[in-house]
């Protein structure tokens, strides 16, 4: 059976890359253009895992993860965050990051497609194994 | 006393010799004696009493009575004008010099002494006032015409007279005394009384010359006060009518003090200045002065009265004016300058631009300037006795600021600044220790500020209110443009990123064969682009790091790293170059096949072996070895040697990353850390780079408490070496 993958990305070209992607390499992919957005796909429609960009108009990506939080049922969807914040990850927050229950924390410039793709599965088999 | 007989009996004075004057004449006299109200204060009035009395009794036409002043000048009372007659000057100054009553008939009838009567056909008699041996006066009688034929005198009545007189005359001299005595006193009451007054020195002096008026008794005095240095007049009290007089002797006095000539002590009398013009009478000048500094003088102005004339009450109360006037321009002076230095001192506490706050030792304002009390609350109040934390509000200004206010919500706060700085305070007041300038976002009455906060402790006086100086700077302003700054800097760092991103994947996705195998030359130039796009990237971080740095913006989580871990981890991320360019590098002399190998060999274990941590934030050093390490191998030839060493001191660990590349003359090696600032050499081209990596390193090395050196000469290669804190305590796995 297809893995399914939320993508939340505001951004028309890098949604549309980390789609193809995600689908070249099998992934049965939803994606939405901001917060609000994703919660609403996420309705009767969990993925196996999300990837989230932070800063979206209308509601971010971290909003989005506290509304998350407190719906039972998407409590636990494995998130891997996906941003260009002009933060770095040391400059993140990350005990926060994590008791939301990020998985990863990637940079776009930083990581290739390929390198989110991979991180994407090992989030997976390791969600698989516990 | 036989002398005293034998002189008398010379003078043909016999008793019984007394001629007209009846027993029942004398007993009248003692009558009117005993009934002579010799308490008259009036001294005129006792001795024109007196003197009428003696007339009566002695018969004779004509009496004088005269006292010696204590110079030794006799003064003619009982008559309007007083005036005085020299010792040894006529009958009266012998008799006064000898203590000798002296009889005289006629200079012709006595040729032994040598008294020239010009009344040929008259008589004098003239005898001393006596008390304790101490000649107060004479009295004397003139017999001419028809009177001289009661001459002389009943002896008797020349005896009790004389007798009587003394007793009168002393009683007479006590009460001027007394007088005089409780006129100074008064005056002496009086002077200071005007002077502690808040009069302005000008009104001062009227009232000070009013007062001496009084007792001294001249036909002016003018009081001048000149300035110190060139004697200008500052303040003239006079009614001379001799305005020129009073102008040129200024000039007299303005010149004698140019030339420095002492003035006087008004206790000498030879000390006095005397100036006199003829035909305007006398004019004595005292001066008024401070210490060495002369500031004005008292002109006495009389038709008859020269210095030597004034009475010992007048000279007395013309010193004591004098001083008392030379005392309240000294206190006058003092006081200015204390006015003018707090004058100066308020000017310029009230008009920086920052706040300033007195703190007492119990940690409460003493005073707060203008811009404290605008920063604090309001300009009117004056915040004195107020505990200055309980005025402002440290806030943090990141949940404050307006974009990314939302994300930055979610992140955890940071710990409370408020308490950080509370426990600044308790510590400034204990250990007695500046506190060094720290920004704060404050909230307070009149609304938010960026700020810079110092302590200072004021002089260790233990006498003093003052325990110390707290500076409140405002940056508000500089804050809010960085901030602007800032928050651009973020979003175009965003919009830079982002179609990065999208160039950077597509094309690691072409070249990946994603969408099919590329042929030679695609993928040989899709490459050069992706080349670029890297380049940009790190462009695009470095000026990220940059804005960061200067904007003080980046956070160290510090923490113990192994150092040698740390390279080898660096070499192996940097392993690809190292292999394209054939460079030899070298970790403590040993060849690095061991960090380039990913497999957890023993080997690997060899860098770590030298267990150096330092503390550091692993990100933030990563970098720094990443720009040296990649530095050293980009400006090496191919086939070049990096040679890498680690040592250990007791505070510092140190990194020094050396190679034979194309080096950096001496004197642009300090240009090496600037912004922007690159050194054209052969590589320089070909290695790319923004000319920010080493002017990053070094902010980063600094910020972590460490320094960065260079060594090396041009064509010889270059070393770095930094030098990290060593951590203190290990990590706990």
């Amino acid at each position: 059976m297809k893995q399914s993958i939320l993508i939340v990305e505001d951004d028309n070209i890098l949604q549309e890359m980390y789609c193809e992607k995600f689908e070249m390499d099998g992934f049965k992919v939803e994606k939405a253009s901001t917060g609000r957005e994703g919660l609403k796909t996420l309705e009767g429609n969990a993925p196996d895992i999300i990837i989230l960009d932070i800063l979206m108009p209308d509601m971010n990506g971290l909003e989005m993860l506290k509304e998350m939080k407190k719906n039972r049922e998407l409590r636990n969807i494995p998130v891997i965050l996906l941003t260009n914040l002009g933060e770095s990850k040391i400059d993140m927050d990350s005990e926060l990051s994590f008791a939301l229950g990020i998985k990863d924390y990637l940079i776009k410039t930083k990581h290739t497609p390929d390198d989110v793709v991979k991180r994407v599965r090992q989030v997976l088999k390791l969600e698989c194994k516990s | 006393m036989l002398k005293e007989k034998a002189d008398e009996t010379a003078l043909g004075l016999q008793s019984g010799n007394a001629g007209n004057v009846g027993s029942r004449d004398i007993t009248k006299l003692i009558f009117d004696i005993a009934n002579f109200d010799f308490y008259l204060k009036n001294m005129d009035a006792s001795v024109k009493k007196t003197k009428n009395l003696l007339m009566k009794y002695s018969g004779a036409s004509g009496c004088t009575i005269m006292f010696l002043d204590s110079y030794d000048y006799l003064w003619k009372i009982g008559e309007k004008t007083t005036y005085p007659f020299k010792l040894g000057e006529g009958v009266a100054g012998w008799a006064a010099k000898h203590q000798k009553r002296v009889f005289i008939e006629d200079i012709k009838k006595d040729k032994r002494f040598k008294i020239i009567s010009k009344k040929s056909s008259g008589a004098i008699l003239s005898f001393p006032i006596i008390k304790n041996d101490e000649v107060l006066g004479v009295i004397n009688l003139t017999y001419s015409g028809q009177n001289k034929s009661s001459f002389p005198p009943q002896k008797a009545v020349i005896d009790v007279f004389a007798k009587k007189m003394e007793s009168v005359l002393e009683n007479i001299i006590l009460l001027h005394e007394a007088e005089g005595q409780r006129v100074e006193l008064q005056a002496r009451k009086d002077l200071p009384n005007i002077l502690e007054d808040d009069l302005p020195l000008g009104r001062k002096l009227k009232e000070i010359k009013k007062e001496m008026i009084k007792f001294v008794d001249v036909d002016n005095i003018s009081i001048c006060v000149t300035d110190s240095i060139r004697a200008i007049p500052l303040y003239k009290c006079t009614d001379s009518k001799n305005v020129r007089l009073i102008a040129s002797l200024t000039k007299v006095y303005a010149d004698a003090h140019g030339r420095k000539r002492t003035f006087f002590d008004l206790s000498e009398k030879q000390n006095f200045e005397l100036i006199t013009r003829k035909g305007t009478g006398h004019t004595t000048i005292y001066p008024i002065s401070t210490g060495n500094q002369m500031n004005g003088f008292i002109l006495i102005e009389d038709s008859v009265k020269n210095i030597e004339n004034l009475s010992v009450l007048e000279k007395n109360l013309i010193i004591l004016a004098a001083s008392k006037i030379s005392k309240f321009i000294i206190r006058q002076q003092s006081s200015k300058k204390i006015i003018e230095e707090k004058e100066r001192w308020r000017t310029v506490f009230h008009n920086v631009d920052d706040g300033i706050i007195l703190l007492s030792r119990d940690k409460l304002i003493i005073e707060a300037n203008l811009k404290a009390r605008e920063l604090l609350g309001s300009k009117k109040t004056s915040l004195s006795g107020k505990n200055i934390f309980s005025l402002l509000k440290i806030m943090d200004p990141e949940v404050e600021s307006p974009t990314l206010s939302s994300i930055k919500n979610l992140s955890r706060f940071k710990a409370t600044d408020q308490q950080a700085l509370s426990k600044k305070i308790d510590n400034f007041f204990s250990s007695h220790r500046t506190i060094r300038p720290k920004e704060y976002y404050i909230k307070t009455k009149n609304g938010r500020y960026w700020v810079m906060i110092s302590m200072k402790t004021a002089m260790q006086d233990l006498e003093s209110e003052i325990y110390g100086i707290i500076h409140i700077k405002d940056i508000t302003k500089g804050k809010e443009v960085e901030q602007d700054k800032n928050e651009f800097m973020s979003m175009v760092s965003h919009e830079l990123r982002t179609p990065l991103t999208a160039m950077k994947g597509y094309l690691t996705m072409t070249l990946n064969s994603d969408y099919g195998k590329l042929n030679e030359k695609q993928e040989r130039s899709l490459t050069r682009v992706e080349e670029s796009t890297d380049r940009m990237v790190v462009l695009v971080e470095d000026i990220l790091d940059v804005s960061r740095i200067e904007l003080g913006k980046f956070n160290l989580h510090k923490e113990p790293l192994n150092l040698s871990e740390a390279v080898c981890m660096m070499i192996r991320e940097l392993g690809a170059k190292i292999k394209t360019k054939k460079i030899a590098v070298t970790v403590q002399n040993k060849n690095i096949e061991c960090c380039l190998k990913k497999s957890k060999s023993s080997t690997e274990h060899q860098c770590k072996n030298l267990n150096i941590y330092i503390l550091a934030d692993r990100a933030r050093f990563m970098q720094i070895l990443g720009n040296l390490i990649d530095n050293a191998v980009k400006y090496s030839f191919d086939g070049g040697k990096v040679e890498i060493n680690i040592t250990s001191g007791k505070e510092f660990a140190e990194v020094s990353i050396k190679d034979n590349g194309v080096g950096v003359a001496k004197e642009d090696q300090d240009k090496l850390f600037r912004r922007f600032s690159r050194i054209h050499n052969p590589l320089s081209i070909q290695a790319g780079g923004t000319g920010l990596g080493l002017y990053i390193t070094k902010k980063l090395v600094v910020a972590h408490g460490g320094e960065i050196g260079v060594s090396g000469k041009q064509g010889e290669g270059t070393t770095f070496s930094v030098k990290m804190p060593i951590a203190k305590q290990l990590p706990l796995i």
